[in-house]
């Protein structure tokens, strides 16, 4: 016997070939099991399947609370019952459950109006690896000392594994434009949107598709009607060449990378690349999807364990094994 | 948890031998930056924080740090950090001293560090709309700089006169408009910070691999390190600007009207609701016919100038009979909101015609644009006008909190309820977002002796933040902790948040040097 089960139900742990797996259907049983390997120095495998509840969606204060467990795909299916949405999040981000699309390399950030990062989570649930129960306040913004959900967000589970989250969501669209426009090349397409940053009028999404010695930029907006039609208008009277053309998402298994703005033209002028999506349009980043895409991390590999990251680990658990 | 110690300001006497010593020191690590003369230490005795203020007006401060210092650099910083982690002596991080939960009050003495030396502006990229500078810059002068590029970085604190941009960064300030522009830690893009370890270390958010410190350094009110430097994300300098203001029957139908403005998508750079009492008394409820863009003077300061004791007294005399003033402002009923959008000209008048038609819808009625250019050309006066109630011998405050739209009015009727028997409340509603928004309380009280003064404040504090944290509410939206609600901080990071805040100290500051004392850690 391991001593697990003198201390959890049985569904919430198994064990093959030596090897103990939680399997918590509570933040409080996976609290238990954390503090259990903790104090035994044993290593577990965590599976958050069980934590996949999706609350009814706040209306008021457009917010959802969810599981760990549960797919984003599976949350903006509720979400859209009731009119709301998650916004403009990537492909491979709504396949992730919302475990791995805080912990990792997402760190749960989307795109918001004013062409900002923000985090989509308001408040985190977690156990952290001493066994306690963290929990964060929700306020849309505070100034209670540094914000701990970074710690968090991002951060692979080295200090904690999440629970649950509650997200933010928004009204779902009721417009949608797309506007298609010729450009010269990838430095043209990086000054566009950069410029649309700037004039409030980035895309919800994007495509760029080679198209002979140019490139296609195909953006779509996604808003209230009077917000779409300004928005475009904006967009096709910043530069570009107006042409025929469709928006079409990448595929769910298309490669996704976060890419700084300066790095995105001489992506897009490699011969071998001949259409990207672009998401999570922002002043800081973003992501692009495809499928020609040079190697490097992609949004859905492991975060890397900053030294200082680690630091904080050691701190809160001297001695203990993450 | 340590409290200010108050003593007579006669009592600060010249330096010691030991901070005489000290200062020889410090001068030598900040190219001879450093002092302990009395008047200096006085001067660094206290930031904003208002208890202290009330008592300054009784020749009292908190006890003021041993020396105060200047470092010119990061280099300097560091070397300060590695001589106050040999001598085990706390060093205090220092902007301008606007803070207002006592930030900046040396608890357990030590080196005050001021970083206004530090106050360059590193570059200014009006094409990639980003802007790095030095934390010792004082913000209207960071800002003026940026509005000759045509730039900026739509940061408008009430205190941006008097306050720095590692300040900002240190408390997570938030401007007056930051319902478009976002609060400071929205801007930021990098930075630069000396921890508590000696350790000069490089952030930037994204792209990222993995958590961002960054983050985690912003709001950490100089307990985890110094922030030398930071770069943000600035915005053209908008082209156009949009004013209104609507009053409605109900505080209930003007919070409605926030919501339902920023559910729509309306991304207004001013959201202000005054509650009813907020509207009348500085006379903001008047119509677009009768608001006058002329200087401001408010029936409070005609009676000051005019007839000085008498309105000395009777500010005594309403604020002692705290319930009786708020049963008079529960039968008011009318509250103003204030609308200022800006940017790109077409957008600009489109939101604003949006959000009017959703005010109409509401029953809101259109004052014009009078009563928000007003308020727009007189922002930074408010802080003034606290100054009437400690000259009158009473002391005024804010609490600032934050919550989603569900316990937005909950809050606000709980802490009406909380603090009505202990002093004057009123309030308004402002930085908005799509989930919530902040409630700005303003509380106003006297007593019969100093002590009791003091004792009332302390209790108002306690009612009111345990009523907004009972209703749901943050304890802090943009003033941050300091010390003054370092209890509260326990409260509402609980056992889990606490560990997390620890280790992150532990992690940064292992010696405890750096602000000991504030957002709820311990003192040394």
């Amino acid at each position: 016997m391991s001593g697990l089960d003198a201390l959890l139900p049985a569904a919430a742990f198994r064990i093959e070939g030596g090897r103990h797996t939680l399997t918590p259907a509570t933040p409080e049983e996976l609290a238990v099991g954390l503090q259990w390997a903790r104090a035994h120095g044993q290593e577990v495998s965590v599976s958050r399947r069980r934590l996949d509840a999706i609350d009814a969606p706040e209306q008021t204060s457009c917010l959802v609370r969810a599981g760990a467990g549960a797919t984003l795909g599976e949350v903006e299916r509720v979400l859209q019952a009731g009119g709301l949405t998650l916004g403009p999040l990537s492909p491979g981000a709504l396949a992730l459950d919302v475990a791995t699309f805080l912990e990792g390399r997402h760190a749960g950030l989307r795109a918001v109006a004013g062409g900002r990062l923000e985090t989509a989570a308001l408040t985190l649930e977690a156990a952290l690896h001493t066994g306690q129960l963290y929990r964060s306040h929700a306020s849309p913004r505070a100034a209670a000392g540094p914000d701990l959900d970074f710690a968090l967000l991002g951060g692979g589970g080295a200090l904690g594994l999440l629970t649950a989250a509650t997200l933010r969501a928004q009204p779902l669209p009721t417009a949608q434009e797309t506007v298609v426009l010729r450009l010269d090349g990838g430095e043209a397409v990086r000054a566009l949107l950069h410029l649309s940053l700037a004039v409030d009028a980035a895309p919800w999404s994007a495509t760029v598709t080679r198209d002979g010695a140019g490139m296609l930029l195909c953006a779509t907006y996604r808003n209230l009607a009077f917000r779409v039609r300004r928005d475009a208008a904006r967009l096709r009277a910043l530069g570009g060449s107006p042409h025929p053309g469709a928006f079409a998402p990448s595929s769910p298994e298309a490669r996704e990378h976060e890419l700084a703005w300066d790095a995105l033209p001489a992506l897009l002028d490699r011969p071998e690349v001949m259409a990207v999506a672009l998401y999570r349009i922002a002043r800081e980043s973003v992501i692009v999807a495809g499928e020609a895409l040079p190697a490097g991390p992609t949004l859905d590999a492991p975060p890397a364990a900053a030294p200082w990251l680690r630091a904080i680990a050691h701190a809160l658990s001297p001695g203990a094994t993450p | 948890m340590v409290q200010p110690t108050f003593i007579r300001i006669a009592s600060v006497v010249e330096p010691s031998a030991e901070q005489r010593a000290l200062v020889k020191d410090l001068a030598r690590l900040c190219d001879g930056r450093a002092t302990a003369a009395s008047q200096d230490r006085l001067a660094y005795a206290r930031d904003l924080w208002p208890k202290a203020t009330y008592f300054a007006g009784l020749g009292q401060v908190p006890r003021p740090p041993d020396a105060i210092c200047w470092p010119g650099d990061e280099a300097q910083l560091a070397a300060l950090v590695a001589f106050a982690r040999a001598r085990k002596l706390p060093l205090i991080p220092y902007g301008a001293g606007s803070g207002v939960c006592g930030g900046a009050i040396a608890l357990s003495g030590g080196i005050t560090v001021d970083l206004k030396r530090m106050d360059r502006i590193l570059a200014v990229d009006a094409a990639a709309l980003t802007v790095s500078a030095q934390a010792g810059i004082i913000g209207e002068n960071l800002e003026r700089a940026l509005s000759v590029k045509g730039v900026s970085l739509g940061h408008f604190p009430s205190s941006i006169l008097c306050s720095t941009l590692g300040g900002w960064l240190a408390a997570r300030s938030a401007g007056q408009l930051s319902t478009r522009y976002g609060k400071i830690e929205d801007m930021c893009q990098s930075l630069t910070a000396v921890l508590g370890t000696g350790e000069r270390v490089e952030v930037r958010a994204r792209p990222g691999a993995g958590a961002d410190l960054m983050q985690l350094l912003i709001g950490s009110e100089g307990t985890l390190g110094f922030i030398t430097r930071a770069t943000l994300f600035a915005v053209p300098t908008a082209p156009a600007r949009a004013y209104r203001a609507v009053r409605f029957k109900t505080l209930e139908q003007g919070a409605e009207a926030i919501r339902r403005i920023l559910r729509d998508g309306l991304r207004p750079a001013v959201v202000r609701l005054y509650d009813p009492f907020d509207t009348v008394i500085a006379g903001k409820g008047k119509s677009h016919h009768e608001a006058t863009v002329g200087e401001h003077r408010d029936g409070i300061q005609v009676i000051q100038e005019r007839a000085p004791l008498a309105a000395r007294l009777a500010i005594r005399a309403a604020l002692g009979r705290p319930a009786a003033l708020n049963r008079i402002a529960d039968l008011l009923r009318e509250c103003l909101l204030i609308l200022v959008f800006e940017g790109e000209q077409d957008l600009t008048l489109a939101e604003e015609e949006q959000a009017l038609i959703l005010c109409r819808e509401l029953g809101g009625v259109d004052l014009g644009a009078g009563p928000a250019r007003h308020w727009m050309d007189h922002r930074y006066a408010v802080s003034y006008k606290q100054s009437k109630m400690f000259a009158a011998g009473a002391f005024a405050d804010t609490m600032e909190v934050a919550a989603t739209w569900d316990k937005v009015l909950p809050v606000y009727r709980a802490v009406r309820r909380a603090v009505a028997p202990l002093g004057f409340i009123m309030a308004h509603l402002s930085h908005a977002y799509l989930e919530g928004c902040s409630l700005y309380f303003t509380f106003s009280a006297t007593a019969l002796t100093p002590e009791a003064c003091g004792e009332r404040y302390d209790a108002i504090w306690r009612e009111a933040l345990a009523a907004a944290m009972i209703a749901g509410a943050t304890i802090s939206h943009h003033h941050g902790v300091g010390f003054s609600k370092g209890q509260a901080l326990r409260e509402e990071l609980g056992e889990g948040g606490m560990a997390l805040l620890r280790a992150l100290k532990q992690s940064c500051d292992p010696d405890g040097i750096l602000n000991p004392g504030k957002l709820g850690l311990a003192a040394s």
